[in-house]
């Protein structure tokens, strides 16, 4: 007994030594923002120009920007679990769903950007200016190889016909972000909010039976392509352009991408914790402005060229980087406040039936 | 090969002998009071006092669960007792909130199962426990060598105990329990893993090197040889409970208890009626026969009594007639134990073993049973 | 016999002159050291504090959720049940009854392989047994979807398998159903199986097996005997590896999710994964996961009762290895190549298909074999940075670690002992029932709630919390592991060194330590190379600013950048199984002799 208990002293006499060491090192930084004029932004961010846009902002304001940068998935379920003590200034991720919900529940601080939006741009902008978007994606892209087949469809019923049966492949929504919303998107076009979702369900039943293919991601999808398995692919537009970029064509593999009418708006977003104190509240107004000012969108489409960066501006006076083509010109905003409570069930769905 | 003998070679080498170091005992005086302990449900002791005088060797007696263990334990330091003093010396070592440590007690222990260090040579395992002396390598390094030649293994100094027998193992417990000359020595059943012979001459090698350390010594066994052999004074535990304590010979020749006289061995034992005193001796009635004994406390004339017999207190004889001091019965089995043959033997009133005659006697003969009446005590019935 | 006069007579004594009498202090002061009961400083009850600190509140906390959302701001309502039907809704109950199959399925053969691969590496000849150790390190480290991506490389329609000519429909059907599912999980099972195991194997005596032979048993008699004697090692990994396998996330997100065959955790994960995040659900969900580990529990405190089996002591002999026969060498050899083909080839096959070809994991076409992605890497500051960071944080784990795991295996070592033993096996088999992304999202319950901070705890957002919290999630089965070993001492061996003048802290290192040494240096290795690719708790808890290299891959290949991530992946392990190698090859130098011996076979 007594000597278990002495095991015990020794356990938590290191534990103790360990972990002080631990808290020294790292507590200072965290209690001395208290009450300085400026104070560090917290930036949960899952774009691949976060980090440099947390330099370049403190290179411009001297403000601090602790960036956590992850995926989309675990940055939202930190944010819901943090729901009764937000720790976050800014969140940027891909899609405006989860900002809407965010909106609806009181989260989000309402802001009116500087910066001009263009017509894209309008369209995504929520009229209550509780989130920002920066730029955005389409889904979905059809990459295909150009090397293997030669027939190109021009709209999304000519993919449920013999021509392409077998050939098309796509994500998987449970484990793709941006897939939600290009299911949503067709069930929009073919349903609308009115109609609802069974014309959608019908049309990707429809792909089913043409031998629909379904990979978890985006890289899964273009894995696909590449080994032959699949000859057409929906993907996300910025990850189509940057397969073209980064393959040389050959005989056997020459990967081209075209739109088909519509494509969906995948814009990345930002938006700003109502939480925070006045002081965190004007720098992240200020962090808004930069990301949508002129040197603020160089940087982001500087940092990730075969990737991030290829979105389409939604500001006035930028350009997209020249590798894209350009802009789709039939596009669709679909309401995230309407599709994005419909986005458990319409997984769900997905995964029983069409998978 | 003896311990005596090679003791003598070192004189011869050159170790002298300090006078007077030897013959003052340097021991522990060991007090206990009012010691108690309980395992959950289980009682181990029930409030048990205990002496033992400097120098002296203490055997404590029970059967399993008697709480002897735990009794030894305590007094180790590696179990705290729930209630209870302890004193070595006039110095308390635990008790109430109190409770020294076991390191801090000046105390040595020969365990079981060796509790040997696998990861120690033999002169390692020996040598740790000179460490507390805080002596230079070389003294410490003499002291081992010297103490494993006592027990004869100074050939095994390199070993590890993995290498060495079961006898040898407990050999270098026992050089490790003497090595740094504790005030007080404990053994913990330290022969009840090891056959028979060596058993014995380990024994001796305990009793002889104990003694002459100085040591206080407590000693704990199942085994009542091993107790009459080792003990200046020997404590028979009951369920928690010394029920009898005293010189070997005390315990032998007046067991306090029946349960005392039956753990410390008897031939057998008879039912009988308590007539009365006569002749210096008590009369008892067993069947149509009338034995002489001797009669523990509250044995009252005319009460039920059992008759326990010490084996050394049986012998045989022709069956002549009809003699109401002796038993008559018919001989069951034999053994031949060199110095003459022990018999088992089937009376009316039950059977009696180990009864001793230097003649054989052929199973299935007719025989009387006569009784020592100072190996023959009357218990009042439980 | 000789009296003692005898003895004393001819006997020539020690020279007590060298005997320095005992320091004053031991004479003068009996309590110099004493330990006061109810004083200031009670060292279990500090114990207790950490263990509800690290453990107890994060998981309790995450539970109450799925009655009371409302407490945590995660609903409206104080108490409510709609969680649990909102669970139970879903293919709950045909996933709870699917991962109780699968998790014991995986125990049995985890544990079966685990038992058979220690006999063969501790107690035959087998060649090749060298390599095991490592073979079980690497295991660890391998993130469940490298191996799935390793069968998918395989047996996809035009994967390997069809390049190569062979047709994978069969593999692919297989693969993608509950058997591959089983397959994965076994092999993530295996180390934890093969370490409590082997740790315990080690320490047992040959004399028991002989005991058998010259009874008359034959060598499955023998073979018997040793399991009976193992039980505690042998039940502390089924248990183990049954909390691993029902609560793994990656395969039910995977492979699960792939097959459309439901376990628990997938109800988990669309849960706490997919937006919205809803967090009672999920709490309903741990709940029957808990059931399920107390179950296993009780199986295991069922088959054990009241038994114990201490070995490791004294009195333990040398062992004597098992001179196997030719045609027994190839066997094994056969053996040992097909679990390394299986458990290890398969996903290093898929890593260097992904991390070696430049660009996506492609077969055909342009891509070529190249070192690009690892030059690009290894230059790269997203590489070192949070390599040189998650080692600095693995390394504090590991130790810390282990010094708790030795304390948590010790009171869990004694069988039907205390109640606090038995509180505390329940609490550290529910952490290692529950995904880690739970056991994160608790650690941001109880350690962001606006109490905490108002009581001037601000521990959210550090890397101190990240440690804490990457300790809570190790502590359990290092523990675990360290069970075997720690209830096979012989507690005299100990005793020995307190009676024979040894302070506590002096004969835990001069006795346990030592005896105890190579399997404590296995589990600081087995905590380190777990903590250094660990991935829930790092993406929940990570400080602002920061970042382990398992979010540095992970972020990396959600970026399409495969290779990229796996070339940093690849190299973190090989960092990985560096420490190990270091770790064992010091041990090898510098430890002595002596300690070396422990376990070691003639």
């Amino acid at each position: 007994m007594i000597h278990k208990s002495r095991v015990a002293i020794g356990a938590v006499v290191l534990t103790a030594t360990v972990l002080l060491a631990g808290c020294t090192s790292t507590s200072v930084s965290q209690t001395g923002s208290v009450s300085k004029a400026v104070e560090p932004l917290v930036l949960y961010a899952a774009e691949a120009y976060d980090a440099n846009m947390g330099k370049a902002f403190t290179a411009k304001t001297g403000i601090p920007v602790k960036v956590v940068d992850d995926s989309t998935g675990p940055l939202l379920t930190k944010v819901a679990a943090e729901k009764n003590n937000p720790q976050w200034s800014l969140l940027w991720v891909d899609g405006d769903t989860a900002f809407a919900s965010l909106d609806q529940q009181g989260e989000l601080l309402k802001y009116q950007p500087t910066a001009a939006y263009n017509t894209v741009g309008k369209a995504i902008l929520p009229t209550d200016n509780s989130y920002f978007p920066t730029g955005t994606t389409v889904m979905a892209a059809l990459i295909y190889n150009s090397a293997k087949v030669t027939s190109v469809p021009t709209t999304y019923q000519d993919l449920t016909t013999a021509a392409y049966r077998g050939q098309v492949g796509m994500n998987d929504p449970s484990q793709s972000g941006p897939t939600y919303p290009f299911i949503a998107g067709i069930m929009n076009q073919l349903g609308g909010q009115a109609a609802g979702v069974a014309d959608g369900e019908a049309y990707f039943s429809q792909l089913k039976s043409n031998g629909l293919k379904v990979y978890p991601t985006n890289g899964d999808t273009l894995h696909a392509l590449e080994t032959g398995q699949i000859n057409y692919g929906l993907i996300q537009s910025s990850a189509a352009t940057g397969e073209t970029i980064n393959v040389k064509p050959t005989s056997k593999y020459a990967p081209k991408v075209v739109y088909l009418p519509k494509s969906t708006l995948l814009p990345s977003v930002l938006g700003i914790d109502k939480a925070i104190d006045k002081t965190q509240q004007a720098e992240a107004e200020k962090f808004v402005d930069f990301a949508l000012s002129p040197a603020g969108q160089k940087v982001m489409q500087a940092a990730d060229t075969a990737g991030d960066s290829l979105y389409w501006p939604v500001v006035n006076g930028v350009t997209a980087l020249s590798q894209l083509p350009t802009f789709p010109s039939a596009y669709q905003r679909i309401d995230p406040t309407y599709w994005g409570p419909l986005q458990a069930k319409v997984v769900t769905w997905f995964d029983t039936s069409i998978k | 090969m003896t311990i005596i003998e090679r003791k003598k070679v070192d004189v011869g080498t050159g170790v002298e002998p300090v006078a007077g170091a030897v013959s003052a005992p340097s021991g522990h005086r060991v007090r206990v009071r009012g010691a108690r302990k309980r395992y959950g449900a289980v009682e181990a002791l029930a409030g048990i006092d205990l002496d033992i005088e400097v120098g002296k060797f203490m055997v404590l007696l029970g059967p399993s669960g008697s709480g002897k263990t735990t009794l030894l334990r305590g007094i180790a330091g590696i179990e705290r007792f729930d209630a209870g003093t302890v004193h070595f010396g006039d110095n308390p070592i635990s008790g109430g909130q109190k409770h020294a440590p076991a390191e801090r007690r000046d105390l040595s222990m020969v365990f079981q199962d060796y509790a040997l260090w696998p990861h120690l040579t033999v002169e390692q395992n020996v040598g740790y426990a000179l460490r507390r002396r805080r002596l230079d390598s070389h003294t410490r390094r003499k002291l081992v060598n010297e103490t494993l030649e006592r027990v004869g293994l100074d050939a095994k100094l390199e070993s590890y105990p993995g290498e060495l027998s079961g006898g040898q193992q407990q050999r270098v417990a026992l050089a490790r329990a003497l090595v740094a000359r504790p005030a007080l020595l404990l053994f913990d059943e330290p022969l009840s893993n090891l056959d028979a012979d060596l058993r014995e001459r380990l024994r001796v090698e305990i009793a002889t090197l104990t003694r002459e350390s100085g040591a206080t010594a407590l000693y704990i066994t199942h085994d009542q040889s091993e107790a009459f052999a080792l003990a200046d004074e020997i404590g028979v535990l009951r369920a928690g409970l010394l029920e009898q304590r005293g010189t070997p010979e005390d315990i032998f020749r007046s067991p306090a208890t029946q349960f005392v006289a039956r753990f410390t061995g008897i031939a057998g034992s008879f039912v009988g009626r308590a007539v009365g005193d006569r002749d210096g001796y008590f009369r008892v009635r067993v069947g149509d026969h009338e034995l002489s004994c001797r009669a523990a406390a509250g044995v009252t004339p005319g009460s039920l009594v059992d008759l326990l017999i010490r084996p050394t207190a049986s012998s045989l004889g022709e069956r002549l007639g009809d003699q109401p001091a002796q038993i008559p019965g018919t001989v069951v089995d034999i053994a031949f134990r060199g110095r003459g043959y022990e018999h088992v033997i089937e009376s009316a009133y039950g059977q009696l073993t180990s009864v001793f005659d230097t003649h054989p006697w052929a199973r299935g003969s007719a025989c009387a049973i006569r009784i020592d009446p100072d190996g023959c005590i009357a218990y009042p019935q439980p | 016999m000789p009296t003692t006069d005898d003895v004393l007579g001819t006997a020539a004594p020690l020279d007590l002159s060298q005997l320095a009498p005992l320091p004053p202090v031991a004479r003068s002061s009996w309590f110099g050291r004493t330990r006061r009961i109810g004083g200031r400083f009670n060292p279990i009850t500090v114990f207790w504090l950490l263990i509800v600190a690290i453990l107890i509140l994060p998981i309790a906390l995450f539970l109450a959720v799925a009655f009371s959302p409302r407490l945590l701001d995660q609903g409206t309502q104080w108490f409510t049940l709609s969680a649990f039907a909102g669970a139970v809704n879903s293919d709950l109950l045909l996933g709870m009854l699917h991962s109780l199959i699968i998790g014991i399925t995986t125990a049995v053969i985890s544990a079966a392989i685990g038992f058979a691969l220690a006999w063969v590496v501790l107690r035959t000849n087998a060649p090749g047994r060298r390599i095991c150790t490592g073979v079980v390190f690497a295991l660890l480290l391998t993130p469940s979807y490298l191996i799935a991506l390793g069968w998918e490389r395989l047996v996809e329609p035009n994967g390997v398998l069809e390049v190569l000519g062979y047709d994978a429909t069969w593999a692919r059907d297989v693969i993608y159903g509950p058997v591959g599912i089983v397959v994965v999980l076994t092999v993530k099972g295996l180390p934890f199986a093969y370490l409590a195991i082997s740790n315990a194997m080690r320490g047992l005596g040959h004399e028991f097996e002989d005991a058998v032979r010259v009874h008359g048993g034959g060598p499955i008699a023998s073979l018997r005997i040793v399991l009976a004697l193992l039980a505690p090692a042998v039940w502390s990994a089924l248990a183990i590896v049954f909390a691993e396998s029902v609560s793994d996330f990656g395969v039910a997100s995977t492979l699960a999710n792939d097959a459309h065959f439901p376990v628990a955790t997938y109800s988990l994960y669309n849960a706490v994964q997919a937006f919205p995040v809803n967090f009672p659900v999920a709490s309903a969900v741990s709940w029957v996961l808990l059931v399920l580990v107390i179950l296993a529990l009780l199986a295991q405190n069922r088959a054990l009762r009241g038994r114990s089996y201490r070995v490791l002591g004294g009195r333990s002999r040398q062992v004597i290895r098992v001179q196997l026969s030719r045609g027994a060498k190839i066997a094994s050899t056969v053996a040992l190549l097909v679990l390394l083909v299986i458990s290890l080839g398969v996903p290093t096959f898929g890593a260097i298909s992904a991390s070696l070809i430049d660009g996506l994991g492609s077969l055909a076409g342009t891509h070529q074999w190249s070192l690009a992605n690892y030059q690009r890497v290894i230059v790269s500051p997203d590489l070192s940075q949070p390599l040189l960071y998650s080692a600095e944080l693995a390394a504090i784990t590991a130790t810390v670690t282990l010094v708790l795991a030795v304390v948590c295996a010790r009171l869990l070592a004694n069988k039907g002992g205390s109640v606090g033993g038995r509180v505390l096996d329940l609490v550290l088999l529910a952490a290692v029932a529950l995904p880690g992304i739970v056991f994160a999202a608790g650690y941001i319950f109880a350690y962001n709630l606006p109490l905490t901070n108002a009581l001037g705890i601000h521990l959210y957002g550090t890397t101190t919390l990240l440690v804490l919290a990457y300790l809570a999630t190790a502590l359990p089965s290092t523990s675990r592991v360290l069970v075997g070993t720690m209830s096979q001492i012989q507690e005299s061996m100990s005793h020995a060194s307190r009676v024979h003048g040894s302070g506590p802290i002096r004969s835990w290192l001069t006795i346990v330590l030592p005896v105890t040494a190579r399997p404590l240096l296995s589990a600081w290795l087995l905590t380190y190379t777990a903590t250094l690719l660990e991935l829930p708790v790092s993406q929940l808890l990570a400080p602002p600013g920061e970042m382990p290299i398992s979010v540095g891959i992970t972020t990396a290949l959600s970026k399409y950048d495969y290779g990229g991530g796996t070339a940093m992946e690849v190299l973190a392990i090989l960092s990985a199984l560096a420490v190990v190698g270091v770790g064992y090859l010091l041990f090898k130098l510098i430890a002595p002799v002596g300690w070396r011996r422990i376990g070691r076979s003639a």
